[in-house]
């Protein structure tokens, strides 16, 4: 271990211990409480507040838990590479390990069953379109596509016709990370949802949708990295003339890429996708503002 | 909505049946409708699995809904032709509505006016 390795585990340790401690602190927990309602439409309400933050501070801790493990094997694993590529798999793994820490913290953590009390459910069936937007999902399978697209081409147009390791890892990564998001994320929606009250329910929702969302990021990230490898494989695979046109204008599309996924992301209401489709009436209430649930909804 | 009061005197089993029985004729749950799997809902409503497939036998028997098999139980369709359509017109009306975020009651005044 060089002396820049080991400060880089120093720092990653350190910032982990740090979010896993302040996510058992109440301020904390109201400050991540207060953002979930703005991403969700939904004011939080007193009753709601202490399940509501117990809840997020274990996502954290589990999202935490997760990079850490995936962050700390990937670095094992690639203890030997000194390419700057290697910047590519440890942000993979840390996302990839941030996914599967949320997806055990969802699927492991079930809500606790109301004893000797009113139960509520919906009468009707919800299926992952409910919780998650689709040009979320078709953004991130896009991707993913592109990126194996971008592989298959690049093995055609080398002359050697192989994929370079790391285009064709991130690539296999990429296609894993989707089918690991399809699988846990219906699985996910399919999980019991124990409620006392239709608040609660709504709440629990929330909670659902966002997990969701999560668990979008690993292959959203790792698909992203498989593109640009793949991309920039095709390029060099065209010879040092193509690459020599190209390069003043790199910067100045990854810059349009940036711009259009921030003018995207900020725009986007996929967190509102769950109120639109399963509390449609909440939804129209909220007009803008964040909905106060009442135990009225049907 | 459904819901179930463990400390009522109406067994769980008739609670749910009779809410079910409300909301198809209400229009809550129209033709087509999924229900829940008999899993899901009962550990949603904390009941016994074979209290939930119980109510779902009794309602396939009274026509009230059907068991498509593996793709689960739905909210039956009328037998009538013209109702039938009407039924999934209604049905996409309602997709339709849900996607818009249009609240159920200006829904029901629009479709109203558009019946006269």
């Amino acid at each position: 271990m060089d002396s820049s390795d080991a400060t880089l585990i120093f720092i990653v340790l350190v910032a982990a211990l740090v979010m896993f401690s302040v996510s058992f602190r109440e301020e904390y927990q109201a400050g991540l409480a207060r953002k979930l309602a703005v991403r969700s439409g939904l004011a939080p309400t007193v009753e709601q507040l202490p399940l509501l933050q117990e809840k997020i501070g274990r996502r954290q801790r589990g999202a935490v838990v997760g990079a850490l493990v995936g962050g700390l094997l990937a670095w094992f694993f690639t203890a030997d590479d000194a390419s700057a590529d290697r910047i590519f798999i440890l942000a993979g793994a840390l996302a990839a390990g941030g996914g599967v820490g949320i997806a055990i913290t969802a699927l492991f953590l079930a809500n606790r069953r109301p004893a000797d009390a009113v139960t509520y459910a919906r009468s009707t069936s919800v299926s992952l379109a409910d919780y998650s937007a689709p040009s979320d999902r078709h953004l991130v399978r896009g991707l993913v596509a592109l990126g194996a697209i971008a592989a298959a081409v690049t093995a055609v147009m080398r002359p050697d016709h192989t994929v370079p390791p790391l285009t064709l890892g991130l690539t296999i990564a990429a296609v894993a990370a989707l089918v690991f998001f399809e699988i846990t994320a219906r699985q996910i929606v399919a999980l019991g949802q124990p409620a006392g009250s239709v608040t609660e329910l709504v709440y629990n929702d929330a909670i659902r949708a966002g997990y969701v969302f999560d668990l979008l990021v690993a292959p959203l990230t790792i698909g992203t990295f498989a593109v640009l490898l793949g991309l920039t494989d095709i390029v060099t695979s065209l010879g040092e003339p193509v690459v020599e046109a190209l390069r003043p204008w790199t910067p100045l599309a990854l810059l349009a890429i940036i711009i259009v996924s921030a003018i995207r992301a900020a725009r986007s209401d996929s967190g509102w996708h769950y109120l639109y489709r399963l509390w449609p009436d909440i939804a129209a209430r909220a007009d803008g503002e964040l909905a106060v649930v009442t135990e009225d909804e049907r | 909505m459904l819901s179930i009061d463990p400390l009522s005197a109406t067994p769980p089993f008739e609670q749910l049946r009779m809410q079910l029985l409300r909301q198809v004729h209400a229009g809550d749950l129209v033709p087509g409708a999924k229900l829940p799997t008999v899993r899901r809902l009962a550990q949603d409503l904390a009941l016994a699995p074979n209290t939930v497939a119980r109510t779902y036998r009794e309602l396939e028997v009274a026509g009230i809904i059907e068991t498509r098999g593996r793709n689960g139980t739905f909210v039956r369709a009328s037998e009538n032709a013209a109702e039938h359509e009407a039924q999934l017109a209604a049905r996409a009306f309602a997709d339709r509505i849900h996607q818009l975020g249009i609240p159920r009651d200006t829904a029901l005044a629009f479709a109203t006016a558009a019946l006269y």
